[in-house]
């Protein structure tokens, strides 16, 4: 108010001399406006009867906003965080349970105490603003009682087949599906072959091994009895804690030896 | 039917900085004093989809709420707006080659101002996407991680003039609130140092850290201070947090209503109102304070700037202060948010 022009002030002198009808009009004014407000309500009563009119709208209020937003940083904060939820999904309105500035990054995991749990790890990137990325696919990692981790479960090969090649060799076709999606994926497949019996995986011996991939095939052989049923089964086998997965089976029957070469009459054997 | 420069749009805010009045400068960093830029000070930011051809959209007023908003050309000559949640206001005709305000019913200040640009026919209906600008005038610039661990204040300078031909009277302005008002009526502040607020109430729309009106009564602050995260019932305010934005310390009592502010205070140049054109004081850097201003961190029009009346073309300088803490912890969206009343036509 102190700020305010001496024109200002005696304008509203000017106030003072309303007739009582347009007192009438003013006092509407004089519900919202400071004394000093009057003065811009004189100009307004010289105006016509219409501009009086308009006057009663001036008294409109109106109410705005003027808002932006900015950021904080912090490069303490920058890097990754990770979320644990124990059998179940992790709560990421919870403070993260890991940090590092750097991947890999460590993290405190309570065990089970009885029995076997699967955490549900899930890893976000966060900037120095704190905002995070909204990863929520979880990596599955299996602990037992004493909270050690469980190399996960192997998954069968699948789409076995064998063909028998020259000089009585088999060539046994395979697929290993869980070649990317296995947590801890196989080392070898193992190839077992049983004649007129089926073989037993983990107690036979396999005839021969073959690193995993996600397609593969092994040659075996030379296996020469005719009217032979084979039976096959094929496993994938890891080293670091003598996983076998389930085995993928087949069978091949060979066909009768050929008759032996007898002679002819004539000088010709066939 | 709404002409531009009436109503909410009556009073316009732009940068400072310029060498003239209404001269080029368009960084809001660098709204330090001096002369009033042509760059209008801008609260939200414009995404336009399925545009109506011919009709352009300059600016969107602050009190607008965030999303996808309607403008429907419902006429050959006729435009009406709504903003996100809101229903359509009058339509308002327009002639090429004016402009004009729509307003969403019953809220003068959520309005968009367009430009009509040919005699076609007008036909369509645009969506209208509303954010709240990042790192405008009235928020400032980031703040960086040495800034937020050493602490940190800044100002800028605007000058808001009065565009309506008739004059505005009763302008006031004041610091916006971020969240329901809640009572500490479980757990206050001692009398300085760290502590935490407790109040029965939710804080489940306040900001995540941010700053804290203490009032004890409706016209008296007790404390500002800035907490560095909540749960839904709980403030966690550090040592460094206290006595904020020129307050001081001291023991809070149950009865004691707590709202969610920005980190700002607000002045009006030592000048203060005056006929348009001349230039309002100009500070060397943006942390270097104007001088001879009286800050005001009130929230009630009541306890905010009692700016007054402003006739036509004049204007007036508002200062803008930004204090960070020691320790401010990051934050991805901090907001910043002032209101304003006014009668106008």
């Amino acid at each position: 108010m102190a700020t305010y022009t001496s024109e200002r002030q005696g304008q509203s002198q000017v106030f003072n001399t309303f007739t009582p009808e347009r007192r009438g009009v003013s006092c509407v004014y004089a519900s919202v406006f400071t004394s000093e407000h009057r003065g811009v309500a004189k100009i307004f009563n010289s105006f016509t009867s219409e501009r009086q009119g308009v006057s009663c709208v001036y008294a409109s209020a109106f109410v705005s906003e003027r808002q932006g937003r900015f950021r904080v940083e912090n490069d303490a904060v920058e890097g990754y965080v990770i979320y644990v939820g124990y059998d179940q999904m992790p709560d990421f309105t919870a403070a993260p349970d890991g940090f590092n500035a750097t991947r890999p990054v460590a993290f405190a995991i309570t065990p089970p105490g009885a029995g076997t749990s699967d955490l549900h790890v899930v890893i976000r990137a966060r900037n120095k603003f704190g905002l995070e990325s909204q990863n929520s696919v979880p990596t599955i990692i299996t602990i037992d009682t004493n909270g050690n981790e469980m190399l996960g479960p192997l998954s069968a090969p699948s789409l076995l087949s064998v063909v028998s090649i020259e000089d009585e060799y088999f060539k046994v076709f395979i697929k290993y599906p869980g070649y990317d999606t296995d947590l801890d994926r196989g080392d070898v497949f193992n190839v077992y072959v049983g004649e007129g019996v089926a073989p037993v995986p983990g107690v036979d011996t396999p005839v021969a091994t073959g690193t995993t991939s996600l397609d593969a095939n092994v040659t075996i052989g030379p296996y020469l009895t005719g009217g032979m049923t084979y039976y096959f089964a094929v496993t994938v086998f890891r080293n670091e804690d003598s996983a076998e997965s389930v085995a993928a089976e087949t069978t091949l029957v060979l066909g009768a030896d050929p008759s032996t070469p007898v002679s002819v009459p004539g000088g010709f054997n066939v | 039917m709404p002409d531009e420069k009436t109503r909410a749009d009556s009073l316009r805010e732009y940068f400072t900085g310029a060498g003239s009045d209404g001269g080029a400068q368009t960084d809001p960093d660098a709204s330090l004093g001096n002369y009033r830029s042509s760059t209008e000070a801008v609260s939200m930011a414009i995404s336009v989809a399925d545009a109506i051809a011919n009709v352009t959209i300059a600016f969107a007023g602050g009190e607008n709420t965030e999303g996808a908003g309607t403008l429907d050309a419902d006429t050959v000559n006729t435009l009406r707006w709504k903003c996100y949640g809101g229903s359509y206001g009058a339509s308002v005709t327009i002639a090429n080659g004016e402009t004009k305000i729509v307003e969403t019913s019953g809220q003068p200040g959520q309005y968009v101002r367009v430009t009509r640009t040919s005699a076609t026919d007008l036909t369509g209906t645009a969506t209208i996407t509303l954010t709240k600008s990042i790192n405008n005038v009235f928020a400032f610039d980031d703040v960086s991680s040495a800034e937020a661990a050493a602490g940190d204040t800044e100002y800028r300078g605007t000058i808001v003039k009065c565009e309506n031909t008739s004059g505005i009277t009763t302008f006031k302005r004041w610091v916006g609130t971020l969240g329901t008002q809640r009572v500490s009526d479980t757990t206050q502040l001692a009398a300085s140092g760290a502590g935490t607020i407790v109040t029965t109430g939710s804080f489940a729309d306040w900001p995540a850290s941010g700053w804290c009106h203490i009032k004890s009564d409706a016209s008296t602050t007790r404390e500002i201070i800035y907490y560095t995260s909540r749960t839904a019932t709980v403030l966690t305010v550090p040592a460094d947090g206290r006595a904020r934005l020129g307050t001081s310390a001291g023991a809070g009592a149950a009865g004691d209503t707590i709202d969610a502010v920005p980190g700002i205070a607000i002045a009006i140049d030592d000048d203060g109102v005056t006929s348009g054109g001349a230039a309002i004081q100009t500070i060397a850097n943006e942390g270097a304070a104007p001088t001879g201003v009286s800050w005001d961190t009130g929230i009630t029009a009541a306890t905010g700037l009692s700016i007054g009346d402003m006739n036509s073309a004049e204007q007036v300088g508002i200062w803008y202060k930004r204090e960070i803490p020691v320790g401010a912890v990051s934050t991805a969206d901090a907001s910043v948010k002032v209101e304003d009343s006014f009668d106008a036509v």
